[in-house]
């Protein structure tokens, strides 16, 4: 620790902090503008010049090392004068036209001006005057109240690793711009927009909706990935207009996406549900709530007397709070009497629950978000982190530029292994073999033998004898990569000091399947580095909470297991030989993201009675006989439970749209008209319950479980390519289609192939294809590009629209269920 | 997208892999990538005569300096051409020292020989002229470069005789 006196205050600080980090940090005020403690320090705009005694110039507090026994001084009668004259410098060039500036209010300039700055300038010089560049869809640059302080572009660059703008010329004409003045066309995570001390980037859907001295603030958890970012909302008589990350908040400790920035207006979404709608005569009407909900209870009741609860199924939503979900199963298993309850995660984060319970014999594995930084080698297995947890992704980053080498496995090109140090372009699916190769690599270099435990652990020896199988030539061939690229990747991982592996595993990846997070968890065992080593997050904002509140056929609320046989999975309710009579949907959309989509529209057409409960009028509410409206996030109080296991509250700020109630509301009153006693009657009791609910954290016993790679549909000459299907940074599943900025700005479905595949195939960029699998097909627009390896389409799956996952096929197994499908050009650009 | 297609132009541009080369081996030569950014530019340069906007985004992927950052250098150093210019360049140094020992009357010379001002280039495509910064030679002023050679001392004795060597 460093002692230090700031302003006659002595003051205590870590090593290595500078002066100005010493000051905010014991509330001492220093003014500055080019300074982000994201970021290197500038130095750029010398407002936080202070006197430190024996020192005879001032000096930058941003970037001066903070040291023992020394005396700052931060408003000496010099300092002063010097920061008016900065300011009046500044204000030179600058424009001035703050009635027409949207960070009028919220602007450093016009602050520090206010607190140092002259009332007349005694320099008149040529004020800047550059166009506005406004032809991209969220971030409007005005360059000429630009500063040049720099933060923008080392934001961009330094901290999102992308690099879209920079300092474009020299002296007078420099501007911040994309290379070639192009129209912007980058991630859109507005990071720039939100560092920028003055108007020069401007939120764009933000643009002159009101003043901002008329804005209320409110912190909420954002509702769409698992990593439960804080973001500040902006709302003008309750209706959100802007939303910022501020740096002292949260988990993302000011960092947002694209999604996080820009998606919130999905709550005002034009399908958004009113009031609930009892089919009647072949059409959905709308009804009273009390109509519907005995209408709901006659029917319902009707299925199960006649077929029995086991004939009845529920599926819970990785989107809505905890509150719904423990609601909507202890409906399930309380008042219809059935364990028939799963969600979308049983085609993805339920397969990382299975192999944690599986090797590790712990009920959850709940990632750290810090976890990459200070790690010796980071592998990171076909996931595109940065696209599915933009803001955990950025964690990688940071490891990286601190010392930590970055190993990719994956076919398709994405920002990680833009920033990676070893990037293994493998065949779609295959990097479980990798994994296993490593094994084999690690037991021959006797790199297992770091404790006991890596050989004390259950079924060594029949690991030992499957990775056998797998020597480095085998596992590079199965990839597709070169065999001394892969032995020199699998040794720059198992001689680093540390390590860690990562991979997402969500609902709507088809690249990876239970088999690769075993065999990954199999390697963080064999290498010593235990369960924490293995990071494999939930993926929606409440997939974590969803499965702890016992949206599962197996587990009860805390991850009980279930004494006696299980309910049905999702596979056996929507795709098994004997389908349901009766289903409770609430918060999805099968139709528009669950695989092989002629056999769920079958599967639900075929039910006696369907009843969705939604905040929007979905494809698969279309087909219900009952729909009812839950307030969506923002509408009603609830709690998300991150990836990190970390419980956040959302509150409530504006009023729910039309008659919609929250879900354990709409659960409470169904159970009253089923003649049943609700077990609670207040969201405080419901609260409280939950709060208390005991968690079963499982025993933990390390067992190998060796499994062998597989692949589940190999292409043939008429299917000759592996169709991938993802999340883009951009979208997630259902939600970020409702918002209409992000679906303005990616608008439509669209597949990506290899630029030698289309070449040959004749396919020209921008035309529409039609895709094949054995299933069915589907026409969209391609992308044709080099982000993708030969033999690879990848498709992002959440545009319902194209119905890709029509291809599609829910498989149960161990192996990753890719598409084998053919394309062809039915239409040119 | 857009860069597979200004990828292939580039490509294009780099018919048998000559500045691809170049750069690997200038990366041999540097600790971090971006240090190699000002060397692969100026090889850049001297093979395509002027730093289009394809080969830029050439440099770029080559370097893995993002094209925006490119750009940024580009613009920032005088030296860069982002304009194709004429056979040979002058660059000619008119700030306090070159200015008093007579570097207007330079200036003034070469535009009424050639008709070409500061960024101009002659009708002929022989000669561009490039106003410049100082080129540190205070000391025999006025000084100006043409192409890579540095001339010294010039008067308007011997600045005809220094144009005519370069045809």
């Amino acid at each position: 620790m460093i002692e230090l006196t700031i302003d006659d205050i002595k003051v205590k600080v870590e090593k290595g902090q500078t002066i100005l980090q010493a000051a905010l940090a014991n509330n001492i005020y220093i003014p500055h503008m080019c300074w982000d403690p994201r970021l290197k320090p500038y130095g750029g705009c010398r407002m936080c010049l202070v006197e430190i005694e024996g020192q005879p110039r001032p000096l930058a507090s941003c970037s001066y090392p903070a040291d023992n026994g020394m005396i700052v001084r931060t408003n000496t009668p010099r300092v002063a004068k010097l920061r008016k004259t900065m300011v009046e410098l500044l204000l030179i060039h600058h424009p001035l036209d703050c009635p027409t500036c949207d960070k009028a209010g919220q602007c450093s300039l016009q602050d520090l001006s206010h607190q140092h700055g002259p009332s007349q300038n005694r320099i008149q010089e040529e004020k800047h005057s550059v166009a506005r560049r406004t032809r991209n869809p969220f971030i409007e640059r005005n360059q000429s109240r630009c500063i040049l302080c720099g933060k923008c572009v080392a934001v961009c660059w330094e901290h999102q690793g992308v690099g879209a703008i920079n300092f474009i010329g020299r002296g007078f004409d420099t501007k911040v711009s994309p290379a070639f003045e192009e129209v912007l066309d980058c991630e859109f995570c507005g990071q720039c927009v939100d560092i920028c001390p003055v108007g020069a980037l401007g939120n764009k859907p933000f643009k002159h909706s009101c003043s901002t001295w008329f804005l209320e603030s409110s912190d909420n958890i954002c509702p769409y990935c698992s990593v439960g970012c804080t973001v500040t909302l902006d709302t003008r008589e309750g209706k959100i207009v802007s939303t910022r990350g501020i740096a002292t908040k949260g988990v993302n400790k000011g960092d947002l996406c694209v999604k996080g920035r820009y998606g919130m207006d999905f709550i005002y979404a034009e399908n958004r549900l009113k009031k609930p709608l009892v089919r009647k005569n072949g059409g959905l009407v709308e009804t009273t709530w009390e109509d519907a909900m005995h209408v709901l209870a006659v029917r319902l009741n009707d299925v199960i007397r006649d077929k029995g609860p086991g004939r009845v199924g529920v599926i819970g939503s990785p989107k809505f709070s905890n509150e719904s979900n423990y609601m909507l199963q202890e409906f399930a298993r309380k008042v219809i009497g059935t364990n028939n309850i799963d969600s979308s995660a049983c085609f993805g984060f339920s397969k990382v629950q299975k192999a944690v319970s599986q090797v590790f014999g712990l009920s959850s594995l709940p990632i750290s978000l810090d976890s990459p930084i200070g790690k010796g080698a980071v592998l990171v297995i076909e996931s595109d982190i940065t696209s599915t947890h933009p803001v955990w992704g950025l964690k990688f980053l940071e490891a990286r530029k601190k010392g930590s080498k970055i190993i990719v496995l994956g076919p398709r090109e994405t920002k990680l292994s833009r920033h990676s140090d070893v990037w293994l372009r493998v065949r779609p699916g295959t990097s479980h073999a990798l994994l296993n190769g490593i094994m084999h690599l690690a037991i021959e270099g006797a790199y297992h033998l770091k404790n006991h435990m890596s050989t004390a652990a259950t079924n060594f020896s029949e690991l030992e004898e499957l990775v056998k199988g797998y020597p480095p030539g085998r596992a590079a061939e199965i990839a597709g990569v070169d065999t001394d690229e892969f032995i020199e990747m699998a040794k720059v991982y198992l001689t680093a000091e540390s390590r860690m592996a990562a991979l997402s595993l969500g609902s709507v990846e088809n690249n990876k399947g239970l088999n690769t997070a075993i065999s990954a968890a199999n390697l963080v065992m064999l290498t010593g580095d235990g369960p924490s080593a293995l990071q494999m997050p939930a993926d929606y904002a409440n997939t974590f909470g969803m499965w702890q509140m016992g949206i599962s056929p197996e587990n009860l609320p805390g991850y009980k297991k279930i004494e006696g046989s299980p309910g049905k999975n999702l596979f056996q309710m929507l795709y098994g030989k004997k389908p349901l009579d009766a289903l409770l949907i609430m918060g999805d959309d099968p139709l528009s993201t669950y695989p092989d989509l002629k056999k769920v529209e079958e599967a639900l057409r075929n039910l006696q009675l369907l009843i969705v409960q939604d905040i929007r009028l979905t494809d698969t509410a279309r087909l219900a006989h009952i729909v009812l409206p839950e307030a969506s996030w923002a509408e009603k109080e609830g709690t998300f439970t991150n990836a990190a296991g970390l419980h956040q509250t959302t509150e409530k700020i504006s009023t729910p749209t039309g008659d919609s109630i929250a879900g354990w509301q709409i659960f409470r009153n169904l159970t009253r008209y089923m003649n049943s006693t609700p077990p609670f009657e207040s969201l405080t009791a419901l609260r409280d319950h939950l709060s208390d609910m005991p968690i079963d954290k499982g025993k933990e016993k390390w067992q190998y479980v060796p499994v062998h790679y597989e692949e589940v549909e190999p292409v043939d000459k008429q299917y000759p390519f592996i169709m991938v299907t993802g999340n883009l940074m951009q979208h997630s599943g259902a939600l970020s289609v409702m918002s209409k900025n992000l679906s303005e700005a990616f608008p439509g479905a669209f597949i990506q192939i290899n630029d030698t595949d289309a070449a040959r195939l004749g396919i020209t960029d921008g035309s529409t294809v039609r895709v094949e699998s054995r299933r069915g097909a589907a026409t969209v627009t391609v992308e044709v590009t080099d982000e993708v390896t030969q033999g690879m389409i990848f498709a992002p799956i959440n545009f319902a629209t194209a119905r890709l996952n029509e291809l599609t096929y829910a498989y149960e197994g161990g192996g990753a269920p890719l598409t084998a499908v053919s394309i062809q050009q039915v239409q040119s650009a | 997208m857009e860069t597979s297609t200004s990828q292939s132009t580039a490509d294009a541009l780099d018919k048998g892999g000559i500045l691809k080369n170049k750069i690997k081996v200038l990366k041999k030569m540097y600790p971090h990538t971006r240090s190699v950014l000002l060397p692969a530019l100026h090889a850049a340069q001297q093979l395509y005569g002027w730093l289009s906007e394809d080969a830029i985004e050439q440099v770029s992927r080559l370097t893995g300096v993002t094209t925006a950052d490119v750009k940024g250098v580009v613009t920032f150093y005088s030296l860069f051409k982002t304009k194709p210019l004429g056979r040979h360049v002058i660059y000619l140094c008119t700030n306090v020292a070159c200015l008093i020992m007579g570097a207007d009357t330079l200036e003034e010379y070469l535009g009424k020989t050639y008709g070409i001002s500061h960024g101009e280039t002659s009708a002929d495509g022989r000669f561009s002229l490039v106003i410049m910064e100082c080129i540190g030679a205070c000391d025999k002023a006025p000084a100006m470069l043409v192409n890579d050679d540095c001339h010294f001392n010039i008067s308007m004795d011997n600045i005809q005789q220094i144009m005519e060597s370069y045809r």
